[in-house]
């Protein structure tokens, strides 16, 4: 049912929304505000209104290859539906068009009918970057029969996770363009709200582990796969040392005085933790039939 | 709706002959080794000599509320209006595995198309071979010990009470009525 690309997928679309979101939303914060620590903390995010756009583009080519007849896709747009995925085709389908349009709009000769236009395709993007970080993990929890996912801590998990691997991209960028002096000052900012948002990851990965357990048979299962079982190597090296551990480790280090470099490589450690968790939570998740009351693999 | 239809799997009498598979296979022209609309399920209890076995022949359920009709974002799959059949529209599927994953029963499966693609592929009551109303599909046709039967919801449930039988148990209240022995 799911695969390496929907794996790369959910990483990729998490991180571009969760980066263009961040950068949105300090965009248009300090349209209202003037204040000197947004200003710098805006120098870096605005990096995720170029690179969230190109992330979800990629993501969105992982999750057309994961089709099976990927040339009839664009039918989604042209079905009513209720499910969910076809919000989120229209989300992302939405996102990609209104970011980039707002981007081109704004290289323009800045008039009143510019900025106008340029706002209100940054606002609906900002909307539908709000889709794309939300609905892919509603839509997992919607499944009884994946008993693991089907829990409302999955939706909070992924946002939380897209949210600050998202942030870890604004880091990289921010470490790349290190000699401008406003980005160099707002990273140490960002480093605060990352490490945030990785404890909001750390609260909800562990309630979802604490509640699979003591849930029914197939959930518990799932998460003894994670922690003692097949995913243990993954989980516990990729998703906590790699993916929390040391990125919160490092994080700490520069905000107490050690260089940019160590603060790259969290950044980098929170990037591979997403795309780890999101391979560990797909592998040690199972379907349920009730065929015959058995547990099927969902990987594959 | 004007009245689903469903089946009715006399488990008593099936021999696990696989003649409902094979018959659906071959009038379907499902090639080996790719996808079952069909399948004999065999449950084994007990512990030598009190071993027990029964074998049920269970395909797409064509349930009151199909999960993969309301998650298909191709809107592809529907429920028909005249039978309640849950049928697939293989020209709008785009392969995506939703239906599979919603499908509490497991039974949507996915099939190459010749021309390349898959999409997926269920019982769809043999209305694809141009069933008339009143015709039975053709895993009904061959059972050689009349183990399933078709028609009226209603009149599957009559006929599963005879036997002591009782509608599949689900969230998504499957058309299918099943009997064991006692």
């Amino acid at each position: 049912m799911v695969n390496s690309f929907i794996a790369w997928y959910l990483f990729l679309a998490g991180m571009g929304g969760g980066a263009f979101l961040t950068g949105a939303v300090v965009d248009i914060l300090l349209r209202f505000s003037d204040d000197p620590r947004l200003e710098r903390v805006g120098a870096v995010t605005d990096g995720g209104l170029i690179l969230g756009p190109a992330t979800v583009v990629l993501g969105a080519v992982f999750l057309l290859a994961d089709l099976g007849s990927p040339e009839r896709a664009f039918q989604v747009f042209f079905t009513p539906s209720t499910s969910l995925l076809t919000l989120g085709s229209w989300a992302i389908a939405l996102f990609c068009v209104c970011s980039i349009a707002a981007l081109l709009v704004g290289g323009l000769v800045e008039t009143t009918v510019s900025r106008v236009v340029e706002a209100v395709l940054h606002g609906l993007a900002t909307l539908a970057a709000c889709c794309v970080i939300l609905y892919s993990g509603v839509y997992l929890s919607t499944f009884p029969s994946v008993p693991f996912l089907h829990n409302p801590i999955v939706p909070v998990l992924f946002v939380a996770s897209a949210l600050s691997t998202g942030m870890a991209l604004l880091l990289i960028f921010g470490f790349v363009l290190r000699d401008h002096e406003d980005v160099s000052e707002g990273l140490s900012s960002c480093a605060r709200i990352d490490l945030v948002l990785l404890g909001i990851e750390v609260a909800a990965l562990g309630a979802l582990l604490a509640v699979s357990l003591g849930s029914g048979e197939a959930a518990a299962d799932s998460a003894w796969a994670l922690i003692s079982g097949d995913q243990a190597g993954l989980f516990w090296l990729g998703v906590v040392a790699v993916g929390v551990a040391a990125p919160i480790a490092l994080e700490v280090s520069h905000l107490r005085g050690a260089d940019l470099f160590t603060l790259v490589v969290g950044a980098g450690c929170v990037s591979v933790g997403g795309l780890c968790l999101r391979y560990a939570l797909l592998l040690a998740a199972v379907r349920f039939s009730a065929i015959d009351m058995s547990a099927v693999a969902f990987w594959g | 709706m004007a009245e689903q239809y469903g089946f009715f799997v006399d488990s008593t009498r099936c021999i696990k002959c696989y003649a409902c598979e094979v018959a659906c296979q071959q009038w379907h022209g499902i090639k080996a080794d790719t996808v079952h609309r069909r399948t004999v399920q065999e449950e084994c209890t007990g512990t030598f000599p009190d071993v027990k076995r029964r074998f049920t022949s269970l395909s797409c359920m064509h349930c009151e509320s199909p999960l993969c009709v309301a998650s298909c974002p191709q809107g592809a799959i529907s429920k028909r209006e005249e039978d309640g059949l849950v049928v697939v529209d293989k020209a709008k599927c785009t392969g995506d595995k939703t239906c599979a994953t919603a499908c509490p029963f497991d039974v949507p499966e996915f099939i190459e198309l010749e021309g390349g693609g898959v999409v997926m592929d269920k019982c769809d009551g043999c209305l694809s071979l141009s069933r008339e109303a009143d015709e039975m599909p053709r895993c009904v046709n061959t059972c050689p010990t009349k183990a399933l039967h078709f028609g009226k919801l209603a009149d599957m449930a009559a006929l599963a009470k005879e036997k002591g039988g009782s509608q599949l148990e689900g969230g998504t209240v499957p058309s299918v009525y099943v009997a064991y022995d006692a």
